[in-house]
């Protein structure tokens, strides 16, 4: 168990980066859209609509710091003779220590922000609206799921890379942009996007923002271990 | 002799070649085992199966009488130091020190803390900013700091100057002293390191040429000198690897089978010497049947190697 602890402080060695980073990033892109919006006068010309993407540069973020770490921490870590699956249960306890973090944070800007009405410009940075649940544990969840999938897809490109190397990255964009695609061309074909487009409004944001990302990184985690237990460092 | 490590009909195949061919041997323990074996002879891939980066294709790899793959108890008695071990890119010396600490057992803080000072390693540094030497002296740290029962060092010398190569012997043979474990440890530099070797495993082209202790070896290598007929003489009893001869005058690299060896060259009229253990490796290299024939009309003049 604690060789588990160990690698989750290899990877988290450096608050500076596995914190700091993601936050002057989205902080960043907070300063641009409250300029935005205090200087264009946004909230005047599309009332009640007051949200941006903006948030989407933390998941990414997040997203990228995983396939980092999985990348280098692997060899170093079966290096110090810690088991493929000591690793992944390191990696996966990384994960979920993450999202939470983030998801607390979140959820209080989030409570800030509805209570500054928007940091006085009516902007709905920290909990895009058809996200904003108001009710502090679901907001937690809606904002950390998905953060939970964006790590398993960053932990799942860095097993790939440590498996299979550049040639299986390039595979793996082959093969999702294929499964997109095809995806898009079966909708298109069976004019199946109305459809698709009222099942989605169907679903509450809650069940979309929360069983949509918990569904995926449970097969992700899955898809993820298998395929690192034979990765060489 | 109890083995800390068995491998029993051993063969490594990686996509187009084979690394390792049936290989059956034993890593003695709490003994220095000397790795020895020219480039791609396979000795990363014998200590890569040892620590469970890799599955044989076929056959069994056993460390302390379990599969090391994936199998918790035994890594955490082991510790593999390798040339090539790629440290996080953020990661100061601290940071890896701090890290190694926290996964083995048997860490010593105290051994960690005198080796920095040694090595003159600066703590607070990247890693990534070290010179080869100085990342190699990292391992070298964490390798003896670990204590781990069972130790593989791969090349941990790399980029290191004399001094600090001498420094890491005096350091690894002074706390196995104290601190008596397996340590198997892969070089090239077999001549400064030989008196430190207890066992000597020679492999080449993914087999095992010589596998015995390191005293039994010293005892039965000889290099005999004298008249070409006498050399050959002697040579007919005994194994020989290597011969040069010149104008009638033979030198011959010969491991004896026979205890009276030594009297009986001495009788014949040879001149005899003890062989290092880099020359027998050599010469048993060369001898190989793998090894390609030496173009003839090249062979050394007598002189040249016996200066």
């Amino acid at each position: 168990m604690n060789r588990v602890v160990a690698v989750a402080r290899m990877q988290l060695a450096h608050p500076m980066i596995t914190y700091g980073l993601p936050a002057a990033i989205v902080s960043f892109s907070f300063a641009i859209n409250w300029t935005i919006w205090r200087l264009g006068d946004v909230a005047a010309h599309t009332p009640g609509d007051g949200s941006t993407g903006g948030l989407a540069s933390l998941y990414v973020t997040v997203l990228v710091f995983f396939v980092q770490t999985v990348a280098q921490v692997f060899s170093f870590a079966m290096g110090l003779s810690i088991s493929r699956r000591e690793f992944y249960a390191g990696t996966a306890v990384t994960a979920v220590l993450q999202s939470a973090v983030y998801g607390v944070a979140l959820t209080v800007l989030d409570a800030v922000e509805n209570a500054t009405n928007g940091w006085g410009v009516q902007l709905h940075f920290w909990a895009p609206a058809p996200l904003d649940v108001r009710n502090p544990l679901l907001q937690f969840l809606v904002l950390a799921m998905p953060m939970l999938a964006c790590a398993f897809i960053g932990v799942g490109i860095g097993v790939v890379f440590k498996r299979w190397g550049t040639l299986g990255l390039y595979a793996l964009t082959i093969v999702s942009l294929a499964t997109v695609g095809l995806a898009a061309v079966l909708a298109t074909w069976q004019d199946a996007w109305d459809d698709l487009g009222n099942w989605l409004l169907d679903q509450t944001a809650t069940s979309l923002a929360i069983a949509l990302p918990t569904g995926l990184t449970l097969v992700l985690a899955a898809l993820g271990f298998l395929a690192v237990r034979r990765a060489v460092p | 002799m109890t083995a800390a490590a068995t491998f029993a009909a051993v063969t490594m195949r990686f996509r187009g070649h084979t690394a390792l061919t049936d290989v059956t041997t034993a890593i003695p323990a709490d003994t220095i085992t000397g790795l020895l074996g020219r480039n791609g002879a396979g000795k990363t891939t014998m200590m890569q199966l040892l620590t469970g980066h890799r599955v044989p294709t076929s056959g069994s790899v056993q460390v302390l009488g379990q599969p090391p793959y994936e199998n918790g108890s035994v890594l955490s008695r082991l510790c593999f130091i390798k040339e090539s071990q790629r440290y996080p890119d953020q990661f100061r010396v601290c940071d890896a020190v701090s890290a190694a600490a926290s996964v083995y057992p048997q860490w010593d803080a105290q051994l960690a803390a005198q080796l920095l000072r040694d090595f003159e390693l600066p703590t607070k540094r990247p890693i990534k900013k070290l010179s080869r030497g100085m990342t190699s002296a990292v391992g070298i740290v964490l390798g003896l700091a670990s204590r781990a029962p069972i130790t593989l060092l791969d090349e941990p010398y790399l980029g290191l100057d004399a001094v600090a190569r001498q420094l890491f012997y005096d350091r690894l043979l002074a706390d196995y002293a104290e601190h008596p474990r397996t340590i198997v440890i892969s070089t090239h530099l077999i001549e400064e390191i030989s008196d430190l070797l207890e066992h000597v495993l020679l492999i080449d082209r993914g087999r095992v040429v010589l596998d015995a202790a390191a005293d039994a070896l010293r005892a039965t290598a000889v290099t005999v000198t004298g008249p070409a007929g006498q050399v050959a003489t002697f040579g007919a009893v005994h194994r020989v690897l290597h011969t040069e001869s010149l104008a009638g005058r033979a030198r011959a690299i010969v491991r004896v089978s026979t205890t009276g060896a030594h009297r009986d060259a001495v009788e014949l009229g040879l001149s005899v010497e003890p062989t290092g253990i880099q020359q027998l490796v050599v010469a048993m290299s060369l001898a190989s049947p793998h090894t390609p024939a030496e173009p003839t009309g090249t062979r050394i003049p007598l002189q040249e190697v016996s200066q």
